[in-house]
């Protein structure tokens, strides 16, 4: 099954239902983002009315999803990597979204196959990590604990 | 009494059992799952697509921030592909090569030129950890190790396509027969400066590098016009050629060369005083790059031995 956006002018919704026994309507070209349900929906060959169980994500990283997905597909046109950047931390930022937000929406990306918010949210992790300068910095910025005993620490 | 219609009724029903509506703004629920940095999935996500982008100073620096940021460090490193340390003579490198010597298994592509400070016992155990992807190994101007570091490149480094050896005096007549012996794959190979090997076995090396495409020799001087007739004879495929400073070559061995390689496409004969136009104006019609700009009013020979191939054989 493969619907572009065009196709969506009297859209077909795919129920997907998270670990709460939620259910979020998602119309069939935001899921056509999600490898994982797209697969599923073409392996099973199943009625769109057919609910999608998703075991692992929680309701409201769902929504995060999908409005991620909905953004992606609003702004077809700008695929560059620090475009789809600019509106990884606009989703973040619409959310008050600390790292806790991150890591749960890189979990159901990795899930779900979303490849453009995986994408998105390891470089924004990946420049976190740049961005500080020393051990120390890399502490405080993820809240680590530093558990090493100094008698291991290596020159 | 205030009754409630039939169809009101199912619809509290149902809001009781589902779970409140709510913005996105607050969509959080009020006991959220811990999640750390290192919940995320290490093979899946972390390692390939977040360690990709980071430098070896950010992989050394989470390893000093945690006993579990240490194992996902080190973790990444196994990993890495690629190492670059060319031109890195920081006062701490030998330690922190050892920690890649001992982590990296996967490395394909090895950058370690200009490191005056690597020497064998250095690179031997990681050149054991990663001998079987090894693609392109760099070792121009590694002047403080010997031929026992190649041994293993040239026997073991089953995949390898790259090879600079740049400066490296050390490179002895013996390490090239062992490379014509068991590398006979190689695309790019760089041997400029080494004036310890021979013309001889230059010669027999050429014989066996069909897939050569990018070649150094300059400042060689055991490099005369009958290497380049092997070069022209078995290594067709040659694209790119430097042979900056080969004093020995003329045009008889260039003509030699450039007939038999239709693919060059740059040859580098600067302070190669018995080039002349003679073989390099032909070459000008073949739109090659070519270093040395036509001068006008250039002699066509720069003396009657150009119409000769160099005769005498260094050893």
């Amino acid at each position: 099954m493969s619907l572009t956006p065009d196709d969506c002018e009297e859209p077909k919704f795919v129920q997907l239902k998270t670990c709460e026994g939620f259910i979020h309507d998602v119309e069939t070209c935001l899921v056509e983002q999600m490898g994982t349900v797209r697969d599923m929906l073409l392996l099973e060959c199943s009625d769109s009315t057919d609910v999608i169980p998703l075991a692992k994500i929680e309701w409201w990283i769902m929504k995060m999803v999908i409005h991620w997905c909905r953004l992606v597909q609003d702004n077809s046109a700008q695929k560059e990597a620090r475009d789809r950047s600019s509106m990884f931390i606009e989703l973040l930022e619409e959310a008050k979204g600390d790292d806790e937000v991150v890591f749960q929406l890189l979990l159901a990306a990795n899930y779900l196959n979303v490849e453009s918010l995986l994408d998105a949210g390891t470089q924004y992790l990946a420049d976190a990590i740049t961005t500080c300068g020393s051990a120390e910095e890399i502490r405080n910025r993820f809240n680590l604990q530093n558990d090493i005993p100094s008698d291991e620490y290596e020159p | 009494m205030c009754t409630l219609h039939p169809e009101e009724e199912a619809h509290l029903a149902a809001m009781a059992l589902s779970p409140s509506p709510r913005t996105l703004d607050s969509s959080r629920p009020s006991t959220p799952t811990p999640c750390s940095l290192f919940d995320v999935c290490w093979d899946d996500v972390l390692i390939p697509q977040v360690a990709v982008y980071l430098t070896l100073k950010d992989l050394f620096n989470l390893r000093c921030c945690s006993r579990t940021a240490k194992k996902f460090a080190e973790a990444a490193m196994e990993k890495r592909q690629e190492l670059h340390l060319s031109g890195n003579n920081s006062s701490n490198i030998e330690d922190g090569f050892r920690v890649l010597a001992r982590c990296c298994r996967r490395l394909e592509v090895l950058h370690l030129a200009c490191c005056r400070w690597l020497t064998d016992d250095l690179l031997l155990p990681l050149l054991a950890n990663n001998k079987q992807r090894l693609v392109a190994v760099n070792l121009n101007e590694c002047i403080n190790i010997t031929a026992l570091s190649l041994q293993p490149i040239i026997v073991e480094c089953k995949e390898l396509r790259v090879l600079k050896l740049s400066k490296c005096q050390w490179l002895t007549t013996g390490a090239v027969d062992a490379l014509t012996l068991h590398q006979s794959k190689l695309v790019e190979f760089d041997i400029s400066y080494c004036g310890a090997i021979g013309e001889r076995c230059l010669i027999i090396f050429f014989r066996r590098l069909n897939n050569l495409t990018v070649l150094s020799l300059a400042n060689t001087p055991s490099v005369t016009d009958q290497v380049l007739i092997q070069i022209g004879n078995y290594c067709r495929e040659l694209e790119h050629i430097n042979l900056i400073g080969c004093a020995a070559i003329s045009d008889y061995g260039v003509h030699a060369l450039t007939v038999h390689c239709p693919r060059i496409r740059t040859l580098l004969i600067r302070r190669c005083p018995r080039v002349t136009e003679r073989s390099l104006a032909p070459l000008r019609q073949r739109c090659l790059f070519i270093d040395r700009p036509l001068l006008e009013g250039a002699h066509n020979a720069y003396s009657l031995n150009d119409f000769y191939p160099s005769s005498f054989l260094v050893y």
